[in-house]
C-alpha cells in the first residue's frame, strides 16, 4: 500500500467511525404520497380483447435517462402491466401485430433547494431535521402500430423523505420500509393509474 | 431525487478516494422504434464501431467526471456502447438481421462531458457508414449535445452528468434513424 493510499484509507476509517453513531438520525425515511390510490388486480378498466404489446421502460432523473434506476424498477413496471390485463401478452420484444407501449417515469425535484436542505442536515449532524419531496411524472405512450396516432396518458405522484431528528412526518403519505420499496410502490401506483386511464380512453381499442 | 440520494450516500463515501461508476445496458426507445417503423427501414446488420478523430483508445475506455470519478465505458468501449444502443433500437423494431445485405458501421469521433459547477455540458459525434454489397451508400457525421444545471455538490452533479452524457447515445441513435439521407440510402436499390 502506498502512502497516499494509506492516508486515504485512514480518512475513510475516521469518517466511518465518526458517522456510524449518527447514521440512525441522518438516514432518510421515505413516505409515499397516498392522495392517488393504488389499483388492485382485477379493478382495472376491463378490456375484452387485449392485444399483445411490446413494453419499453425508461426512468429519468430531471429528464435524463437514469439507467441504474431503470434496472431497479424494470421488473415492477413489467409486473404492473401484466397484472392490468390491458395487454396480453406483454414483452420487451417486438410482438407480431402488437402495440408499442412506452412507460417513462421522470423524477423531478419538488423544491429547488432540496440538496441544500440535505447538506444542512449533514452539517448539523442530523439535529436539524427536514423533509424534501420528489415529484414523479409517469407517462404512458401507446401506439397501436406503424402510422397509428399515439395516445399519451400522464399521472403525477410524490415521495417525501425526512432526514434528521426533528423532521416532521409528512401528511397524506404512507411510510415505506426503504427508499427502494417506496420507489417500487410509487411505480406500481403510477403505472397502474396511467394504464387504467389509457384503457378508458375512447380511442383505445377495447 | 430518490435514486440520486441512494447514489449520493455511496458517492459521498467513495469520493474520498475517487469512484468508478457504471452504466446499465442500453434499451430500445419508443421514438427510435417509431422512427424505424415510420420509415419502414429494411433490416440491417451492424459492422464495426470504433473510436477515431479526437477520441483516443483511452478516451474510448473511460472518462472522468469531476476530476477524480471515473465512468467506465459499458462493455469497455463508448464506441461499442453506441453500437449496442443502435442494436437495441433496431432489434426493438425487428430490423436487426445478421444476414441482411445492409451493414451499418460507425466511428466515434467525439465524446465529451463536463460537469463544471453552474452548467454541465456533454457532446457526442460519430461518422456513420452504410454499405450494401460492399458499396458505400451513406456516409455522414452526426452529432448531439446537451447542457444542464450542474450542482456544486458532487454527489448530485456526478450522477446528473453521467445520466446526461449516456443519454446522448440514445439521442444520436434516434438522430441517425430519423435522418432523411440515411432513410433514402437504406431504401436505395
Amino acid at each position: 500500500m502506498t502512502l497516499r493510499n494509506a492516508k486515504s484509507f485512514a480518512r475513510i476509517f475516521v469518517v466511518a467511525v465518526l458517522a456510524a453513531p449518527l447514521g440512525a438520525c441522518i438516514a432518510p425515511t421515505s413516505y409515499v404520497d397516498n392522495t392517488m390510490p393504488d389499483i388492485a388486480p382485477g379493478h382495472y378498466q376491463a378490456v375484452a380483447n387485449p392485444k399483445p404489446a411490446q413494453l419499453l421502460f425508461d426512468f429519468q432523473t430531471k429528464g435524463a435517462t437514469n439507467s441504474r434506476a431503470r434496472e431497479e424498477l424494470q421488473a415492477t413496471v413489467l409486473d404492473t402491466v401484466k397484472e392490468s390485463m390491458i395487454f396480453v401478452p406483454v414483452s420487451p420484444d417486438p410482438q407480431p401485430g402488437g402495440a408499442l407501449v412506452q412507460v417513462t417515469i421522470n423524477n423531478v425535484p419538488l423544491e429547488d433547494d432540496a440538496a441544500a436542505k440535505g447538506f444542512m442536515v449533514g452539517l448539523t449532524l442530523g439535529v436539524a431535521g427536514t423533509t424534501v419531496g420528489d415529484g414523479y411524472i409517469c407517462t404512458v405512450q401507446y401506439s397501436a402500430g406503424a402510422g397509428a396516432t399515439p395516445i399519451t396518458k400522464e399521472v403525477r405522484d410524490a415521495i417525501y423523505s425526512t432526514i434528521g431528528a426533528t423532521a416532521p412526518t409528512p401528511p397524506h403519505a404512507d411510510k415505506a420500509p426503504s427508499m427502494l420499496e417506496a420507489a417500487q410502490r410509487l411505480t406500481h401506483k403510477c403505472v397502474g393509474n396511467a394504464l387504467d386511464q389509457l384503457a378508458r380512453d375512447p380511442a383505445f381499442p377495447k | 431525487m430518490i435514486f440520486v440520494r441512494i447514489a449520493a450516500v455511496a458517492l459521498l463515501a467513495a469520493s474520498l478516494a475517487g469512484c468508478a461508476m457504471n452504466v446499465a445496458a442500453p434499451q430500445a426507445s419508443f421514438d427510435g422504434i417509431q422512427a424505424v417503423r415510420a420509415a419502414d427501414l429494411p433490416p440491417m446488420t451492424l459492422g464495426s464501431f470504433v473510436p477515431g478523430g479526437s477520441v483516443s483508445a483511452s478516451d474510448d475506455r473511460s472518462t472522468t467526471v469531476r476530476a477524480i470519478n471515473t465512468l467506465d465505458a459499458p462493455g469497455g468501449s463508448f464506441a461499442g456502447f453506441l453500437k449496442d444502443t443502435l442494436a437495441a433500437d433496431l432489434k426493438g423494431a425487428g430490423r436487426l438481421d445478421a444476414n441482411a445485405p445492409l451493414t451499418l458501421s460507425g466511428v466515434l469521433t467525439k465524446r465529451e462531458v463536463d460537469s463544471t459547477v453552474g452548467t454541465g455540458t456533454a457532446s457526442l459525434a460519430a461518422d456513420f457508414t452504410l454499405t450494401k454489397g460492399g458499396k458505400t451508400v451513406f456516409d455522414k457525421t452526426l452529432s448531439v449535445s446537451d447542457s444542464w444545471d450542474s450542482s456544486f455538490l458532487g454527489a448530485v452533479a456526478i450522477p446528473d452528468a453521467v445520466n446526461h452524457f449516456t443519454g446522448l447515445f440514445g439521442k444520436l441513435s434516434l438522430q441517425l434513424l430519423s435522418d432523411p439521407d440515411f432513410k433514402a440510402a437504406a431504401h436505395a436499390p
